[in-house]
């Protein structure tokens, strides 16, 4: 069939033989929407926010010439003429012309609201610039990268750009966020007019790089603000709004046949660009008498300077946004039906040895934001690439587990957020702050007035890293609102999934929706995390949240001595690596079963280590991420007997502290 | 759509006759035709509803569809073909027809003006205008009442009865113009406004009256005058519009959302409006669940002209039946399974390991006893408690937390954590209006539902109270700020606790190591406690167990499939339909039952017994559940020989960290008791077989192990039985 797909990918493909890439298509990431023009075809990597109702347009809108409006001529009079009415909202009317309302040809237009991710940090819109996620068909695999070259060119000037590397507030890890202003080569390319619409994004961030940096670090300890600004229900931004690029919703219509697109998840579209003011109608109150539910009218109408409209031509669900590693797919092989990479780490990096470096490099970046700590920095690696592996059906959520770092003091915090940043590619810091939580639901609701659910800061796309400060929490009352969103904190923790608010607290007998939120939480707490704490339970049991005292093997004072330098290739190889264990596929032989089951057995009688069998559970998901760091496929005594090392390390340490603590009061 | 152009002439043919002539096959040939009969009722003014059944008329084209079908796809086209040919074969009122309204008014005007006018031609104009020039401006243009200003019915196209309901995701272009039938929850609703259906203007140069038909939400309304008069007079006479002219209906709009069992997993529910109009307005209010038929039509805002080929809107015309969806065949065939207890039981929370007592006594929770209002207003609650006591880490958490999802109005909370509302409820003081309102708690928000309370040793003290009322009497008192009321709390509770150290302590006893009083545990019907003892076999099953789960990412096969919760949960929604009562003749069984349990535990000293009469109230419970299970009327003797298997089992699991008595295989358990029986009574050496099973029961065995005992044991010649089983008589 001739379609506007069918014609697109024509011309895509005609474009791509003679070199053009398919990265001319402008990203709204990169660029704020009133950059472009309207009518033009754009990306936009978003997030599912919201499902708007699905609406009619008309498919075909068929013009009739108005009699008498011109001068006709009789020999020749103006026949009807027929406009595709889908891939917009408005048609332009020829002078003379009128719509005949009685042709109905009626075709659907599924409806979403998306945003951009919540919590993308800086360097993934630099990934995005470069590399661009193949599109539509497989056999699209991967285009030519205009912009390689540049790449290497100017490896040191993309460290500059990627400023998440240097600017880290204590360990320093390279120069401080001062000497980046003016020094820094990169500054000069905002002037190169070749750098037009590629380096655009690249060009934009260049001048708030150290802003960006700097607004991050700040959106961790005083996102108060950022926050506050959320309020607007026109916007409608989940998570703390925090992010790298522009921050903005879309309304985006799919045409043909229903996406059915979950809840939260990320996905890619191409399509077309529409910002026009007719679409915003009865903005003004009095336009609308008449209209029942305008709140709701305003609501799904909101100004498309604020909202843009995109009428998507093709579109990709992801499964993380990182366009240099592919996309996990489900495995025709296994039984299951388990997403995995369709190859395994070495093959994602290149080689073996290039995944051993990213290992030890991963390993020495944190434990140098984590003033040396190696456990604490092996515990933030397998945190880094948990994700939950079950099926969402089932009871408990296996392969993910939490982390609460406790001892955490001073800006420890906040270079812990920066290296946290550094490395993935979605990162949300919430502070507990008394104000903060008491201020709004952190759990998205819906609201039935305007017919939207309501984005609270717990709406993520999967696999964003939650990072807790708890040392941001001052003496206060807490009140009902902010024990909900901390029972939130909890529930995630707990099930990995979260009850949205469809209407229980509004009176409206409606079951609420069950969202999976497969996001690993990293609570920063100065003593033990009142999560974690096993005599109040005061959130219940959470055994999935391991408690790990920080131990700096370095006082302070030398943490501001030379951390090792990461340069931007090193950099994106690590983000890489971590992308591709996350994803990779693993088995665990049958054989281990009982190896295991025997050490179960014996493990149950030592009186320090309290085993039972939600640690062993535990156990085995920390044993199959810590398998993938090295470079394993598949579960074997190595991993397990590695784990059963840490955790004893881990153990020994609450214990140990538990005792000081004791000892000092 | 219908795959030929129907003939619109011959149709309306066809439905006259369908109006004029159809009989339902079970009309008495005197009675009048059906429709006629409702058209006289209409033209008497005594109803204004006429609904056209698709059914009848499949029945009257005789099995050919055909004009159903064309209904049921271009419903609002036939609408009108089916309003044109009733007004045509409308009757004359037979009876009195008083109340003139307001059409009948201006009729009666026009009557009276071709009177005066002598007799020229009918309705001329008229009005209120003072009838200035009457007789000229009764031109051949005069415009006719429109048929929609005369109609005083509404009409309605009811579905066939096996008519499929939509989801509302489903519904599309597609179904543009068509009659569809969705479900949902209504979620908002307007209040009932008038909606003009025929505006009426009158000019005020030639009195000349204008109707409009008004179709859609707005409409634009009539500004010049277009009489013949004043277009030869050149006069441009002003039109204004009469009020009380004009016909309008009630109209109201609401907003339905999928039901959450039509959302798939992951998403978020999909509305749509609907437009109610006439009689259809003011029966349904935000929160019911409703089905809905009408046409599906896309309406336009028409604000900007520029946007109306885009911005259309979905509507939704009228709704026809007002009823509760859900209805499931798999149940009955379920139901047919005979080991749907023990199927059902394992399906709760299938990848928790074993605990199958536990998971019987969840499944009975969640379809519980019966409830019996007696007179003077007292009350037996059928609602059953179960706490679960052990130590942490036995997975009690996960089961509480199933079973508050598994349960259509389940909560979970933890006794420490829950907030200022906490379980009971509290009084709210609004910031702005200084209004106080009662806020429910948890235990008020799971009113016939589950209220799973995790953390149930560590609640506080205020809370404990309440929990007693509620366990008992199943209300919750409220005496705060001057709001003295009593709230419902209809809810089983589901608790869990750990031990008073955090862990059992083998060296205390029971009592000490529960810390609940005991007013508090007798008002469980089951006590569970699950104790996380190393024991090489169990804990190789249990890590094999966990490990299967890692490596395939779900629980290990069954020996049948697991039920899918929504099935559970309408199994226990039909089963909870059952109301079982307990026959006089098994009431003696069951006292005997309980007085045997009464001696069993004088017998034995047991300090942390808690039998009582709560206890007897308990194993009825439980009976009345298992018989609700398998949708009977009556309790049997299994039912009782089950509640008291579990009741047992749920003490024997307070005594067992002793292990000793579940050391013995039940037969020679059996035999002990026996053996003991007979040691009590002085060595009697006969026993009567009556005596016995009480204690039997009592002990959680079953009659049918006690008939194999008493034949075993007679074959090698430790007693006899007599003909007809009714003694046991020991060899001597």
């Amino acid at each position: 069939m001739y379609t506007v797909q069918s014609l697109l990918q024509t011309a895509l493909d005609a474009a791509s033989t003679t070199g053009t890439p398919l990265a001319e298509i402008k990203s709204l990431n990169h660029l704020e929407h009133h950059k472009v023009a309207n009518g033009s075809v754009v990306r936009f990597r978003c997030m599912v926010q919201d499902n708007l109702d699905t609406l009619l347009c008309r498919a075909v809108v068929k013009l009739d010439p108005v009699p008498g409006a011109e001068e006709e001529d009789p020999a020749q009079p103006r026949g009807s003429r027929y406009l595709c009415g889908k891939y917009r909202h408005t048609v332009p009317l020829p002078d003379g012309y009128d719509v005949d309302d009685d042709f109905r040809a009626y075709s659907d237009q599924y409806t979403y609201h998306c945003t951009t991710v919540p919590g993308e940090t800086p360097w993934l819109l630099d990934d995005e610039a470069n590399e661009l996620p193949p599109f539509g068909t497989p056999s699209r695999k991967r285009r030519t990268r205009s912009r390689d070259d540049d790449d290497d060119d100017d490896a040191g000037n993309m460290m500059a750009r990627a400023p998440s590397f240097s600017p880290s507030p204590s360990p320093g890890l390279g120069p401080a966020p001062g000497d980046m202003d003016l020094g820094s080569p990169s500054a000069s390319r905002e002037g190169t007019p070749a750098a037009s619409s590629s380096i655009g994004p690249a060009a934009k961030k260049n001048r708030p790089l150290a802003a960006a940096a700097s607004s991050a670090a700040a959106a961790f300890t005083t996102p108060g603000a950022t926050l506050r600004n959320l309020n607007d229900a026109i916007v409608n931004l989940p998570g703390t709004g925090a992010g790298a690029g522009p921050a903005f919703g879309a309304i985006v219509h799919f045409y043909d046949s229903d996406p059915s697109l979950k809840l939260n998840s990320i996905i890619d579209v191409v399509g077309i660009l529409e910002l026009t003011p007719a679409e915003t109608a009865f903005r003004n109150p009095h336009d609308a008498e008449g209209i029942d539910f305008y709140e709701e009218h305003m609501a799904h109408h909101p100004p498309s300077s604020l909202v843009p409209r995109i009428h998507v031509l093709f579109h990709d669900t992801r499964a993380h946004p990182l366009a240099s590693i592919p996309q996990p797919v489900v495995d025709p092989d296994a039984s299951r039906a388990a997403l995995a990479l369709p190859l395994s780490v070495e093959a994602a990096l290149g080689s073996s040895a290039a995944a051993a470096a990213a290992a030890a490099a991963t390993r020495a970046h944190l434990a140098a934001a984590a003033g040396g700590d190696a456990l604490a920095a092996e515990y933030l690696m397998l945190a880094l690439v948990s994700r939950v592996t079950s099926p969402p059906e089932a009871s408990s959520p296996l392969g993910s587990f939490h982390l609460n770092l406790s001892g955490v003091v001073g800006g420890s915090a906040a270079s812990l957020y920066q290296a946290i940043c550094d490395v993935a590619p979605l990162v949300v810091g919430v502070p507990l702050a008394i104000d903060l939580l008491n201020d709004r639901s952190f759990v998205p609701h819906k609201d039935y007035t305007t017919n939207r659910l309501v984005a609270g800061v717990l709406q993520l796309a999967p696999s964003t890293m939650l990072l807790v400060d708890e040392t941001a929490m001052a003496s206060g009352q807490v009140s009902q609102v902010g024990v909900a969103n901390l029972f939130a904190f909890a529930t995630i923790m707990d099930r990995a999934a979260l009850e949205y608010d469809f209407g229980s607290s509004q009176g409206l007998a409606y079951d609420n929706i069950t969202v999976a939120m497969d996001t690993p939480v990293v609570v920063f707490s100065e003593g033990t995390s009142m999560f974690a704490s096993s005599k109040k339970q005061a959130f219940g049991n959470l055994s999935r949240l391991l408690e790990l005292p920080l131990e700096p093997a370095a006082p302070s004072s030398t943490s501001s001595a030379p951390a090792p330098t990461v340069d931007h290739a090193t950099a994106m190889l690590i983000r890489r690596f971590l992308a591709a264990v996350r994803w990779a596929p693993y088995t665990f032989d049958d054989s281990l079963s009982d190896a295991i089951s025997d050490e179960f057995t014996t493990l149950r009688t030592d009186p320090t280590l309290n085993m039972d069998p939600q640690r062993l559970s535990l156990w085995l998901t920390l044993a199959r991420w810590h398998a993938l760091l090295h470079g394993k496929s598949s579960l074997d005594m190595d991993s397990w007997a590695a784990v059963k090392d840490m955790e004893r390390a881990r153990l020994a340490r609450v214990a140990a502290r538990a005792a000081a603590a004791a000892a000092s009061s | 759509m219908a795959s030929s152009r129907r003939d619109y002439v011959s149709d309306k043919a066809t439905v006259k006759d369908f109006v004029l002539n159809f009989r339902p096959a079970t009309a008495q040939p005197s009675d009048p035709p059906h429709y006629m009969a409702v058209l006289q009722a209409v033209a008497n003014r005594e109803t204004r509803e006429v609904n056209v059944s698709l059914e009848d008329l499949m029945e009257f084209t005789g099995g050919n569809t055909g004009l159903a079908d064309a209904v049921a796809h271009n419903t609002a086209r036939y609408l009108t073909l089916f309003q044109e040919a009733i007004d045509e074969v409308l009757p004359e009122p037979t009876a009195n027809v008083e109340d003139a309204d307001i059409v009948d008014v201006l009729m009666h005007q026009r009557r009276e003006r071709a009177n005066a006018a002598g007799g020229s031609a009918a309705g001329g104009a008229g009005g209120g205008a003072g009838g200035a020039g009457g007789d000229d401006g009764a031109g051949p243009s005069v415009p006719e009442f429109p048929p929609a200003m005369r109609r005083r019915y509404e009409l309605r196209f009811i579905p066939p009865s096996k008519k499929e309901v939509m989801g509302i995701r489903e519904a599309g272009a597609e179904q543009i113009g068509s009659l569809i039938t969705l479900s949902g929850v209504v979620t908002r609703i307007t209040e009932v406004k008038p909606l003009i259906q025929v505006a009426t203007y009158t000019c005020d140069v030639c009195g000349f009256e204008i109707y409009q038909e008004v179709t859609g939400r707005t409409f634009m309304p009539v500004a010049q005058c277009p009489s013949e008069r004043c277009r030869a007079n050149n006069t441009r006479g002003k039109l204004y519009m009469q009020t009380r002219g004009s016909k309008f209906v009630k109209f109201q709009e609401m907003r339905l959302q999928e039901l959450s069992s039509q959302v798939p997993v992951g998403h978020v529910p999909r509305s749509i409006t609907i437009h109610l109009k006439g009689s259809l307005t003011r029966v349904a209010t935000a929160g019911d669940t409703v089905e809905v038929t009408g046409i599906f039509l896309p309406i336009s805002y028409t604000g900007f002209r520029q946007i109306r080929a885009g911005l259309v809107a979905d509507t939704f015309s009228y709704a026809e039946t007002a009823k509760d969806a859900v209805s499931d065949d798999a149940v009955a065939t379920l139901a047919a399974d005979s080991a749907v207890y023990s199927k059902l039981a394992k399906s709760i929370a299938p990848e928790i390991f074993g605990m199958e007592d536990v998971k019987k006594a969840l499944l009975l929770l969640l379809v519980g006893g019966v409830s019996r209002n007696v007179r003077n207003s007292m009350k037996i609650r059928g609602e059953l408690n179960v706490c679960l006591m052990g130590d942490p880490g036995v997975a009690k958490s996960q089961l509480l937390k199933y079973i508050s999802r598994l349960t259509p109005r389940g909560v979970y909370t933890t006794g420490k954590g829950s907030s200022g509302v906490g379980l009971t409820a509290a009084v709210i003081r609004d910031k702005t209006t200084g209004e106080v309102s009662l806020e429910g708690g948890a235990l008020v928000l799971a009113d016939m539902g589950v209220c799973c309370i995790d953390e149930f040793d560590k609640m506080d003290e205020s809370d404990r109270t309440a929990i007693h009322e509620v366990m008992e009497q199943q209300t919750i008192s409220i005496a705060k700020a001057g709001i003295i009321t009593t709230l419902n709390a209809r809810t089983s509770i589901l608790a869990a606790a750990n031990p008073v150290m955090g862990r059992y302590n083998r060296r205390l006893s029971p009592t000490e190591n529960i810390n609940l009083p005991a007013a508090l545990l007798s008002r469980f019907d089951l006590v569970f406690l699950l104790l996380d003892t190393p024991d090489v076999d169990k804990d190789q099953l249990l890590a094999q167990h966990i490990c299967y789960v890692h490596r395939e990412a779900k629980a290990p096969p069954l020996d049948f499939e697991p039920y899918d919760p929504a099935l559970i949960r309408a199994y226990v929604a039909r089963a909870r339909e059952c109301n079982p009562v307990v026959p006089d003749d098994l009431a003696s069984y069951v006292v005997s039952t309980y007085v045997g349990m009464r001696e069993n535990e004088a017998r034995r000293k047991e300090l942390h017994g808690h039998t009582s009469a709560r206890t007897l109230l308990g194993v009825l419970r439980l009976a009345q559940a298992l018989a609700r299970l398998r949708f009977a009327d009556v309790v049997t003797k299994p039912d009782v020989d089950e509640a008291v298997r579990l009741m047992h089992m749920s003490k024997a699991s307070l005594t067992s960290d002793s292990s000793s008595s579940s050391g013995l295989d039940p037969k020679s358990a059996i035999y002990t008791i026996i053996r003991d029986e007979d040691a009590r009574r002085g060595h009697s050496q006969t026993l009567r077989y009556d005596d016995i099973l009480p204690l039997v029961i009592a002990k959680g065995y079953t009659a049918a192990l006690l008939d194999d005992v008493m034949d075993e044991y007679a074959d090698i010649g430790v007693w006899t039985i007599s003909s007809d089983r009714s003694t046991i008589t020991f060899v001597s």
